[in-house]
């Protein structure tokens, strides 16, 4: 009894002493995370060790083979502080004594159990249904208001009923200047000229404001600043962001799709789907959309690239994917549940690792890195069929060039541009890396089991490989293993036949073994249509019910396989050569259970019985349409004719090695650094988010939120084309909504979700959700419709309203009654009052080379890196670089680990992470860009002359440089004081020796229109 | 626009505004602004009160870019002298996985004890040997990872890959700074280091956070250098915008974002006099110079870079980084240690001169100094006879010295040959949390909420390692 008042006391005195919240605290900042962290391996859903689990109150009460684990309210009865305690009596826990918890650890254990062992209800298994992101779009009726108000716009009601409510109303109208300042900025990021000023304070007609809007909306200048407000969403970049900052030099290509989407007003929907899958779309599609939909993938092959190896942090690369796919497209944080199961958000693991095979099995472009400093996979902007032949000649003609280099003996340069087409059947990019990789097969390749990457499993062939260091060994006894890629790219549909070519030898030890491997050709891994079986003593091929030996061989020596398969007939013929060897077969026919498809090809360990197999080493695989030269010890630069004179074979060489470096860095065809189909699979989730830490295997598939399903492991593509489906279908509540908030948050500085990039459980609800619902269904069917979408909001009340708080006297327009009622805050909440902003950091530089008359309005295209054949960079030299142009601070090159100094002084985009929200912070340092900064002063320095060639009149200077930089006459008061200055400042120029006398007028003029750019009225938009 | 922007910017201070519209000499501004402790949420650089009171006032962190060799520096190792050439197993050698036989290779520098304490130091230090006193060395570091990129990122931000603020970034972010004439958090450095800017960046902390770039030469910040050939010029300038300004706030007059603006103007004017006085050396001694080992004229060198840092720290900076050289050339001894020689004697004088000045005019008792690497060097390597040593991020050693430590000791052991932490781990995570905590902070109260979660410096763990603490 007393026993049971002590505890009762504990408890009470504990929870006295932890409030619920603090216990929430303890629990997940110190409790949670060390279970995470060191006991979720064994003992969550994957496993349970001794029967139990650790992942939910309940688990740990009811707990496992000797007992609950916890006894909530008395820690020292409780088997898992025991356990973390390593007391004598139980097991310890974790069993590995060097990952013994901390005493801190083990205090905020007995702590939490002392308290009571809360387990956060908001942790628990969260009931998506519940949350108001996840509920359909609902059918909206404007709310009734008072009737004097005259309105505009649909959407005015949803705003006024709310002003209404608290005693306000919608402020004013701003004026005609300020109004066209706004929708200029708003729309294009750059002023309005003075003409067009003029001719909209001319133009008293109703609808003089909305054909501004629509002017604007025509601009190609409107593309380059609401593309831009995308490209920040998508964290768009110049460089890949590993360890040397790698040059992505076709990026560009990306980044001017997005602005020109935007321009076409390409649907959103499309624009989505394009981005997600634009390659698989591409090959569906009319020819003259290929291009463009290759391109859009580019949203995903920007991922960040991690290490200095980055394809062994290929799984960093994925989960920047997938949590910017998240929080662009559906507002949501994928990223936890890498871990564990979202503690707020109805995502679970499974859901992640669904999205994570998806694009495990596609193919990244790779940048190059400090370890393999050629960039390639880059993907063909023509279609299969053209670009297929197109790399055909290329690589002959390449290998002609290299025949001729090496005859003059002069050194050739290393491939570089290797394109998509590539199947790396060489295997030389997959050169085993220092620091780090194992020497393991990396994209385009996908592997399970123990391979190697070695240079003793280089073939000595080269009838089809020119050069090569590398192949793939398998070992003896090496157990289940499989090599595999998917070749549909290269096996076009309406292809007769086609050939294949490897190389292979049975290592000399574990030659007895009786096992054997597997080269299978079928249209998935599991219904091959062709199988070749290699044991150390003969080469099979089955057939239905059986296997015929196609040659016998002997272990230790390089053999030759070739195949011609034909698909018309549906048989195979072929031959395996070797120094002493010379088998040919003919007319076998292919598997008659399959269904005739042949996209996959695999190398894997025979699975009919459990023999051990002997080794095997293979190398220089190929498929290719034209049939394949014969083994020979030589590479085709010995095939061909000698040139005897040798200043001539001097000068060939010489005339070839400048037309190869062309033709390497401009390669066969125009490219982009872009996304494409790899080998499908299913992916082990990772255990702590640790990839070295398999846990249960995970199909292709979507989020549970999204309804969208897994995919069957046998179907074909990487299953992007399903998810981008899925993203945009009707019933997926949260595309339309976030996308909304964006342009209404891009218009008044706020969203109606003001966290526009998490509309989850920890975001925050909406101030307004019958209106964010009333447009996200006039989004959807106005055909997802950006610039309808600017129009309707453009065009309200709430819009035009005036940002000033004390309207001035002499316009006699008094505040409305209640105005004063609202707090700040909740004016700004409630849209009592147009939000005043800063300008961002491009309509800074833009808008100062465009009043001074030296903005380039034109469209770029790429940046002037260095060319390829010369990277090295590494992390002790990473590549960086800042190039200038008077061109739209759009194309301006940015990077991933140097940021831009101007961008980065004014508050630029992130370039690492998804940016969705600039801020606008104002320090001392900015202060000094206007004050000393030589753009700065170059740009005065131009317009002056300008000027000065307009007129010589100094007020007239003064007028022309006001209406420029502010849209407006300067008063009276103003013109005087300008003129004032002007004077003071030549005077005092006066008395310093060394300004010429004659340029003392020009210097003032300049230090006036520097003080017009610093002004607060030039850089905040009202 | 954020949303914390727009709340904050409409509820400044009165004072703000009604000097930022205000023509007065921007000394009289800064100084008034300076007054004005009342924490502003507006104003992210305005003073905070700490978590609880602190001795260290500011932090001067010495960085030493490439991996110095703990064996061969600050960590003792007998038995790798007498074992030297036998071989040990290892697990795993520069990112790779599995069974290897390495060679125990011999410290190149001999070890003896110093001061009352008897910290044994080796040569490659012997100035900074005499200052052991005052210091705490640990000699039970340990990273999370073995290249330079994530080692430099994870020792400055805790984070080991991706870009987050940096530890002066939250320690500005935590308190503010006491001098609006300079930035909060500066970095003095060469040349770039690993990892570039994000070192110093302020990732998703407002951009004020971020370390301002000092680079040692003629101009050492941007944009420092007024332009037009006088002061006179450029107060007419000032005056002039504050007029247009002061018209345009007139129907505007509650908007704290402009008025912080018009400020920022006149801060900017006090900073290009106050950082040309922080590298005006003129009214150093001679004697100081020496204690540096810097000559008269000379704008270069880790002797000029910790000058600078104290007169930094003397003017309020809150956070002060000194890198020594950069990406290259730097500690990063993999063909022989010997290079270590030249780097130590770039910074062994002047970081024992500042030690010893901070001392004299007693800015140590709150003036906190940091001295660390990114990681050690390997005790052993693949070769029997290699020079060099490779990169080592199981154990190494750092020190800290003045405000709130205990000085004259060692903390935390490596093992027999200094592969391993033998006791008293200190990881990253738990140096972060010291510092922290000694600049008053709790790290982990020290939070900001991004992208639905609230980060901090240590993640999800870090112990402050109270033993430490005087």
């Amino acid at each position: 009894m007393l026993k049971l008042l002590t505890v009762l006391l504990h408890f009470v005195l504990a929870s006295i002493l932890l409030p619920d919240d603090l216990a929430d605290t303890t629990f997940e900042n110190s409790v949670r995370p060390v279970l995470i962290e060191n006991c979720f391996r064994c003992h969550s859903e994957a496993k349970s060790s001794g029967g139990l689990r650790v992942d939910s109150r309940e688990a740990l009460l009811s707990g496992g083979e000797s007992g609950p684990s916890i006894v909530p309210g008395n820690a020292h009865e409780s088997l898992l502080l025991k356990a973390i305690q390593r007391h004598p009596d139980v097991s310890a826990m974790p069993p590995d004594k060097e990952k013994s918890l901390r005493p801190d650890q083990i205090s905020a254990f007995r702590d939490w159990i002392q308290a009571g062992a809360t387990w956060p209800l908001n942790s628990q298994k969260f009931s998506h249904q519940q949350h108001w992101a996840f509920g359909r779009v609902m059918p909206q009726v404007q709310p009734p208001v008072s009737k004097d108000t005259t309105l505009n716009s649909p959407i005015d009601p949803f705003v006024l009923s709310k002003l209404e409510a608290a005693g306000a109303s919608i402020r004013i109208a701003a004026d005609k200047r300020t109004l066209l300042r706004r929708a200029t900025f708003d729309l294009i990021g750059l002023p309005p000229k003075p003409s067009e000023v003029d001719a909209f304070l001319d133009d008293n007609s109703p609808d003089a404001f909305m054909r501004v809007v629509d002017r604007l909306l025509a601009s190609p200048q409107y593309g380059e600043r609401w593309g831009r407000h995308w490209l920040d969403i998508v964290r768009y970049t110049d460089t890949a962001g590993e360890t040397a900052d790698y040059p992505l030099p076709l990026a560009w290509r990306y980044r001017n799709y997005v602005i020109d989407a935007f321009n076409e007003d390409k649907p959103y929907d499309e624009f989505l789907r394009e981005q997600v899958a634009g390659d698989i779309l591409a090959k569906q599609g009319p020819p003259d959309r290929y291009a463009e939909r290759v391109i859009a993938t580019g949203y995903l092959a920007l991922s960040r690239r991690f290490g200095f190896d980055s394809e062994n942090y290929q799984h960093l690369t994925i989960q920047d994917t997938i949590d910017t796919l998240g929080q662009s497209v559906l507002g949501l944080s994928l990223g936890c549940a890498r871990c564990h199961d979202h503690k707020f958000d109805a995502i679970s693991m499974k859901d992640y690792y669904g999205l994570y095979a998806i694009f495990d099995s596609s193919r990244y472009a790779f940048p190059g890195s400090e370890q393999k400093q050629k960039y390639r996979a880059m993907v063909p902007l023509v279609s299969e069929k053209e670009s297929h032949a197109k790399w055909v000649a290329h690589d002959r003609l390449v290998a002609s060039l290299i025949a001729k280099i090496e005859h003059a003996k002069l050194p050739v340069p290393s491939a570089i541009l290797r394109s998509l087409n590539e199947i790396d059947g060489d295997f030389e990019m997959q050169a085993p890396a220092a620091g780090g990789s194992n020497g393991v097969l990396v994209s385009p390749w996908h592997y399970e089991g123990k391979i190697s990457v070695t240079h003793s499993a280089q073939s000595p062939y080269r009838n089809l490989y020119h050069t090569g260091k590398v192949g793939v060994s398998v070992g003896a006894q090496a157990g289940k293993y499989q090599i595999s890629q998917a070749v549909t790219s290269l096996v076009p549909k309406e292809c007769d036949s086609f050939h294949f070519n490897m190389d292979f030898r049975i290592s000399a030890s574990g030659a007895e073994e009786q096992g054997a491997h597997w080269i299978c050709l079928g249209s998935t891994p599991r219904l091959p249509a062709l199988r070749i079986s290699i044991s150390s003593t003969a080469v099979s091929i089955e057939r239905d019910g059986g296997w015929d030996c196609l040659a016998e061989i002997l272990p230790n020596q390089w053999l030759n396989l070739q195949l011609c398969i034909n698909l018309k007939n549906q048989t195979v013929s072929g031959a395996v050569r070797g120094p002493t060897q010379d088998s040919v077969f003919e007319n076998r026919p292919l598997i008659a259970s399959s269904n005739g498809r042949l996209n996959h090809l695999s190398i894997e360990s025979a699975d009919m019985e459990q023999k051990n197999a002997p080794g095997l080493e293979f190398d220089n695989i190929g498929i290719e349409l034209e049939p394949i030269s014969v083994i020979s010890l030589k590479g085709p630069s010995q095939q061909l004719p000698e040139e005897n004179d040798p200043s001539k074979t001097k000068s060939d060489g010489e005339e070839a090695l400048a037309e190869l470096k062309t033709l390497l860095t401009d390669g066969p065809y125009p490219m982009a650094y872009a996304m494409s189909e790899g080998t499908p699979h299913s992916v082990s989730m990772h255990m702590r988010g640790e990839p070295s830490q398999p846990g249960p295997l995970v199909p292709r598939g979507s989020i549970e939120v999204l309804s969208g399903g897994s995919l069957d492991t046998e179907s074909i593509g990487s299953g992007r084309g399903e998810l981008a489906r899925w993203l945009t279908q009707a019933n997926n509540p949260l595309t339309a909504r976030v996308m909304v908030n964006r342009i209404w948050q891009l218009h008044f500085g706020r969203g109606l979700v003001v966290t526009p990039n998490d509309f989850g459980v920890r975001g925050v609800p909406p101030t307004h959700p019958e209106l964010l619902d009333y447009l996200s269904a006039k989004f959807v069917t106005s055909g997802w419709s950006v610039k309808a979408m600017h129009r309707t909001i453009m065009l309200s009340s709430t819009y035009q309203q005036s940002s000033l708080t004390i309207v001035p006297k002499q316009g006699d327009l008094s505040l409305s009654s209640g105005q004063n009622s609202l707090a700040v805050n909740e004016s700004t909440e409630r849209y009592s009052h147009f939000t005043r902003r800063r300008l961002s950091a491009e309509e800074i530089r833009d808008s100062i080379l465009a009043v001074c008359g030296e903005l380039d309005l034109s469209s770029a295209r790429g940046h002037p890196f260095p060319s390829p054949l010369q990277w090295g960079y590494t992390q002790h030299a990473p590549f960086t670089a800042v190039y200038e142009h008077s061109q739209r601070s759009v194309y301006l090159m940015t990077q991933r680990l140097k940021r831009h100094p101007f961008l980065s002084l004014f508050d630029g985009p992130d370039p690492n992470a998804t940016t969705p929200d600039r801020l606008g912070t104002t320090v001392p340092t900015q202060a000094l860009f206007f004050l000393n900064d030589p753009f700065v002063h170059a740009r005065a320095d131009a317009w002056a002359r300008q000027l000065e060639l307009q007129s010589t009149n100094a007020s007239v200077q003064i007028d022309s440089a006001f209406r420029s930089a502010y849209s407006r006459h300067p008063t009276t008061e103003e013109l005087s004081d300008a003129e004032r200055f002007l004077c003071a400042y030549r005077n005092e120029l006066a008395n310093y020796a060394g300004t010429p006398e004659q340029t003392e007028g020009h210097n003032a003029l300049s230090a006036l229109l520097r003080t017009l750019l610093g002004s607060n009225e030039f850089l905040y938009v009202d | 626009m954020s949303l914390s922007r727009i709340y904050d910017s409409s509820r400044r201070g009165a004072l703000r505004s009604i000097v930022g519209g205000s023509l007065l000499l921007p000394g009289i501004v800064s100084q008034l602004l300076a007054e004005d402790q009342a924490p502003s949420e507006s104003d992210s650089l305005s003073p905070r009160l700490p978590h609880f009171s602190a001795k260290a006032k500011r932090v001067i962190f010495l960085y030493m870019s490439g991996g110095v060799s703990h064996v061969d520096s600050w960590d003792p190792k007998p038995k790798l002298v007498a074992d030297a050439g036998k071989t040990v197993p290892v697990n795993e050698f520069q990112g790779r996985k599995g069974e290897f036989n390495m060679f125990l290779k011999r410290p190149q520098f001999e070890f003896s004890p110093h001061g009352q304490c008897g910290t044994e130091v080796s040569t490659l230090f012997p100035h900074m040997a005499k200052c052991v006193d005052d210091l705490c060395v640990i000699r039970s570091m340990k990273s999370d990872h073995t290249n330079h990129y994530e080692a430099t990122l994870g020792i400055h931000t805790g984070s080991f890959t991706f870009a987050r603020p940096s530890l002066g970034a939250w320690l500005s972010y935590g308190l503010g700074t006491v001098n609006r004439n300079l930035p909060s958090f500066v970095v003095i450095a060469p040349n770039s280091p690993y990892a570039g800017g994000q070192v110093w960046g302020s990732d998703f902390l407002p951009g004020s956070h971020q370390g301002t770039l000092v680079q040692p030469g003629p101009q050492p910040v941007a944009n420092i250098q007024r332009r037009v050939v006088s002061n006179k010029l450029q107060e007419l300038e000032l005056a002039a915008m504050a007029r247009m300004n002061h018209r345009h706030m007139e129907s505007r007059a509650s908007d704290g974002m402009l008025s912080a603006r018009m400020n920022s103007f006149e801060t900017a004017f006090g900073m290009q006099t106050e950082m040309p006085e922080v590298f005006d050396l003129s009214q150093e001694d001679d004697q100081t110079l020496k204690m540096y080992g810097l000559s008269r004229g000379s704008t270069s060198g880790f002797g000029w870079q910790c000058l600078i840092a104290r007169r930094l720290a003397e003017r309020g900076v809150r956070f002060v980084e000194l890198i020594d050289v950069g990406s290259s050339n730097n500690w990063d001894a993999h063909g022989d240690i010997l290079t270590h020689v030249p780097l130590a004697k770039n910074v062994d004088l002047p970081i024992a001169g500042l030690l010893s000045d901070l001392k004299r005019r007693g800015m140590l008792e709150d003036t906190l100094v940091v001295w660390t690497s990114e990681f050690g060097r390997t005790p052993f390597n693949a070769a029997k006879e290699a020079a060099g040593r490779e990169h080592h991020h199981w154990v190494f050693s750092s020190w800290l010295a003045g405000a709130g430590i205990k000085s004259g000791i060692t903390y935390g052991e490596s093992d027999e040959y200094g592969i391993n932490v033998a006791k008293d781990p200190v990881h990253v995570h738990d140096f972060h949390a010291t510092i922290l905590h000694l600049m008053g902070l709790d790290h982990e109260r020290l939070t900001y909420r991004h992208t639905g979660r609230d980060y901090r410096l240590t993640d999800v763990s870090g112990r402050v390692i109270k033993e430490i603490l005087s």
